[in-house]
């Protein structure tokens, strides 16, 4: 009958008789009401208390059907708590208020195997507090409401949710909290409807899980009486609450909350894009610094620090005055830059700063308010390094102020004009002409067909522009205009603007010098033409004069030599005529030597196919010696020669046996009558120059007195000696053929020293 | 008159426009015995029609052709180059060579130089002619 698992009451059953008693009075101490009934809902059993509470004695309510002795608990929760708890064999509690007794009861039913047991606990004194806080909180809610209305008028959209929670204890460890009241807008705002009498736990599964914060924040609350208000996100309802919690008594919590989920969005948000600008500013290649109105730093980005360093060599910090971190003899222009800006406006500019052993670096400050709501909050600088820029433009500026002085320095002519003859540009030395040759100074936009200008000159340039209109570019040569001993080259060039012709370029250079030049070259080159002309017919007169010297002159000098050589074929016997003949015979050699001598001058001068060879001056003068060998016989002549030191020469063959022959009959010729002749030969090299010395001692001469004319053809320094004054200039001649000079030395009874230069370059390397 | 053997040549042939020239210089020839024959003209073109005349004969008579020919070099109409020129480019190639000398009063290296550049066969002489230079033929 009695399963092992049930409660004391089937052990009461099972041993009736002894214990019974016993156990009554134990039920009849307990707090709580304890009755069991039949499966026939009869009562077997009622306590004490239940006696108590119900006002009717215990021991009469044994066996009588339970909804006879109560019958207008029928249909009340706890009949139909029972109903379910006999049908589902299943526990069951229920809190009920028995109003025939004006009772609040927790009744809780256990099936058992013989009926039910029910204990029944009487809360009513509990209950009625609860009612009366419910009716405390909803004059507070009242009062809420009232408040809230009175506010309304500020914060239309806020409204606030109301719940009132009581905590759940066991033991000394508070479990949960139960719903006791909740008001629209809460249900409204959290998707919570008829919550009252649920657990936070039931209400909101999954919170204590979501965030045990929540709770020990509740416990907190409840044991220290302590008001907060936070903000909360609720998981299971995926929404963000602003909550303000109070304890109104111990046990209790009144909760205010406010839906915040859109704040929170779009706070988010905020934040989001908040750390969106912070990446921009940390990102960005400005420097950019905030500040207090009062130039206190409110933030700095890293390029601004690297500004910083750049700028100041210090260290920026928020909180810091800026003014701690610019030069000191910066700080009131910077103060009057911030006053400025405080005013409203925009400050921009740029400052070279120097870094330490490095190239300076260029800055572009733009300095300007933070405006919040309309009003100046603060100041924001942005700082750019343009150091690269400034130095562009700086090439930029050098280039076009090179340019410009190009322009301006140039003695060229530089100028533009639109098809309105107006003047678009020109330069300086433009403007000077027009103004020395018209009397005015032209300026942008003057006409240049204006009738102030000299008609001729409008006509001459209208023409001229007017054919670089038509897309003509073209130089011309124009003569000056104050008279036409000037020359000028002008150039044209259209100036076009897609396929249309705007204007054009003209450009201007004078020429005179150059005309100048070149007429006087042409007039030089005329000139040295014509005399290289005269030059040739000269030459080819001389050449002609040489050939009838040697054919038509030499040809009736010749018949008379012959005749006289037929002459020496006959005996004369008569010695007058034998004298006679014999003194025209001499005549007609003499005759024929000078002719002969003449016309080797002719040849000489007549120098076109003289040819050159490298020659040992040994060998020419050992000819030369051999060739007069008789004459120095006589004489008995002391001859010496050494070419060691400069053996050869690059010269004409027959002009250096001449020049010896030349040299050494006049030696001999000259000669002292007394004195053995002495003669020496030398040559030696000095600088770049070969030197030969042919020194006799023979009777010399005064070349103070003679030195100009000793050269010249037919002059004679000797009366004593025969000679036709040839040969010195012979020699002369055929030297200078070659760029060779000579020079003498003589004094009278001593001696003579002819003196040879040939250039260097004549001798060859042996 | 000296007997025929002491002769040099037997024909030799004087070529000058100035006759006192040809005067002495046939003196001159007889006088040292160079030629026992002197034919003498005194234009190049009755030279050259001689020659050509007795070309065609000195076949059978080899003995008439002359052996020297003293040629002036400054000559109307053809010049003394001119007819050695002619000279051989014809009759020198029919017959026995002769000897070719200029004998001119010219002293321009030119002409010398001139002649030596035709042939070096060809004597190149200074007037007056003497016994040296005959004796050097």
């Amino acid at each position: 009958m009695f399963q092992n698992k049930t409660d004391n009451l089937a052990v009461v059953n099972k041993h009736p008789v002894k214990s019974l008693q016993h156990y009554e009075t134990m039920l009849d101490r307990i707090s709580d009401g304890l009755l069991s009934l039949d499966t026939d809902l009869r009562y077997t059993f009622a306590n004490k208390r239940i006696g108590e509470i119900t006002g009717k004695d215990p021991e009469s309510l044994i066996g009588r059907y339970i909804w006879d002795v109560f019958p207008e608990v029928v249909n009340s929760a706890t009949y139909h708590a029972i109903q379910r708890a006999i049908a589902e064999q299943k526990y069951c509690c229920i809190t009920d208020y028995f109003a025939p007794l004006d009772l609040w009861q927790e009744n809780h039913i256990y099936p058992t195997s013989t009926g039910l047991s029910i204990f029944v606990r009487d809360v009513s004194e509990q209950k009625r507090s609860e009612l009366e806080l419910i009716a405390e909180c909803k004059i507070a809610e009242a009062k809420v409401f009232e408040r809230e209305t009175s506010f309304a008028k500020l914060y239309k959209n806020l409204m606030h949710g109301f719940a009132y929670y009581q905590a759940i204890y066991e033991g000394e460890k508070i479990i949960d909290y139960r719903y006791i009241f909740t008001n629209k807008v809460y249900e409204e705002i959290t998707g919570l409807a008829n919550v009252a009498g649920k657990k936070i736990s039931e209400a909101l599964p999954g919170l204590r899980e979501s965030d045990p914060t929540i709770f020990e924040r509740l416990d907190r609350i409840v044991t220290d009486g302590k008001p907060e208000s936070f903000e909360v996100f609720v998981e299971p309802l995926n929404k963000w609450f602003f909550a303000s919690l109070y304890r109104p008594q111990p046990g209790f919590i009144v909760s205010l909350v406010d839906n915040i989920s859109e704040q929170k969005l779009a706070e988010n948000k905020i934040k989001q894009s908040e750390e969106d600008l912070r990446t921009i500013f940390e990102n960005t290649t400005q420097g950019l610094i905030l500040m207090e109105p009062d130039g206190t730093i409110k933030a700095f980005n890293e390029k601004a620090l690297d500004y910083g360093f750049s700028a100041y060599g210090r260290r920026m910090q928020t909180g810091k005055l800026i003014f701690d971190f610019i030069e000191k003899r910066r700080v009131n222009f910077f103060k009057s830059v911030i006053s400025k800006v405080l005013g409203g406006e925009t400050i921009q500019y740029n400052r070279q700063y120097k870094k330490d052993s490095e190239d300076s670096v260029w800055l572009d400050f733009s300095i300007s308010p933070v405006i919040t709501a309309g009003k100046i909050t603060g100041v924001c600088i942005s700082g750019s390094d343009i150091t690269e820029k400034k130095r562009r433009e700086r090439e930029r500026e050098f280039d076009k102020m090179n340019l410009e002085s190009l322009i301006n320095n140039t003695d060229d002519l530089m100028w533009s004009l639109d098809r309105n003859f107006r003047l678009i540009s020109f330069n300086r030395p433009f403007q000077e002409t027009m103004k020395s040759i018209t009397g005015i100074v032209v300026l942008k936009d003057t006409d240049l067909m204006s009738e102030s200008f000299d008609e001729k000159i409008r006509h001459r340039y209208r023409h001229l522009y007017e054919r670089a209109f038509a897309g003509e570019a073209f130089t011309e040569i124009v003569a000056g205009e104050k008279n036409h001993t000037t020359w000028a080259e002008v150039s044209f060039y259209p100036i076009y603007s897609g396929a249309e012709v705007i204007g054009t370029a003209c450009f201007l250079r004078d020429i005179t010098a150059r005309k100048n030049s070149e007429a006087q070259l042409q007039k030089n080159t005329h000139e040295r033409e014509l005399f290289i002309n005269e030059l040739s017919q000269n030459n080819k007169d001389l050449q002609q004069f040489a050939y009838i010297t040697s054919h038509n002159l030499r040809g009736p000098v010749a018949s008379l030599l012959g005749l006289s050589n037929l002459l020496s074929g006959y005996d004369i016997k008569d010695q007058t005529l034998k004298q006679i003949l014999a003194s025209m015979q001499k005549a007609t050699h003499m005759f024929d030597e000078t002719l002969k001598d003449l016309n080797t001058i002719l040849t000489v001068k007549d120098h076109v196919n003289i040819k050159s060879e490298t020659l040992l001056f040994a060998t020419s003068f050992e000819k030369t010696l051999e060739q007069c060998s008789a004459l120095i016989q006589e004489c008995g002549a002391h001859i010496t020669y050494d070419f060691n030191a400069a053996p050869g020469i690059n010269f004409n063959k027959p002009y250096l046996e001449s020049i010896f022959l030349n040299l050494m009959t006049n030696a001999l010729k000259y000669k002292d009558h007394v004195r053995t002749l002495v003669v020496h030969v030398a040559t030696k090299t000095v600088k770049n120059n070969l030197v030969l010395t042919f020194t006799d001692n023979g009777i010399g001469m005064d070349t103070k007195l003679h030195k100009d004319k000793l050269f010249k053809l037919y002059q004679r320094f000797h009366i004593n000696v025969e000679g036709k004054g040839l040969g010195l200039f012979l020699i002369k001649s055929q030297l200078e053929t070659f760029g060779a000079t000579i020079d003498i030395r003589s004094e009278i009874n001593k001696g003579t020293s002819f003196i040879l230069t040939f250039p260097k370059i004549q001798s060859p390397v042996l | 008159m000296k007997t025929e053997n002491t002769y040099k040549y037997k024909n030799v042939m004087l070529i000058d426009d100035v006759e006192l020239d040809n005067f002495i210089n046939e003196k001159l020839i007889k006088t040292y015995n160079f030629s026992k024959n002197i034919y003498v003209n005194t234009s190049t073109v009755s030279a050259l029609e001689f020659l050509n005349n007795i070309t065609g004969i000195s076949g059978e008579f080899p003995q008439i052709y002359p052996e020297v020919i003293f040629i002036d070099i400054n000559m109307p109409i053809v010049d003394g180059f001119q007819f050695i020129h002619s000279f051989r480019q014809t009759l020198e190639k029919q017959t026995k060579k002769p000897k070719l000398v200029i004998l001119t009063s010219s002293v321009a290296e030119t002409d010398r130089e001139k002649t030596a550049n035709i042939s070096n066969e060809i004597i190149f002489l200074n007037k007056p002619l003497s016994k040296e230079m005959l004796d050097s033929l």
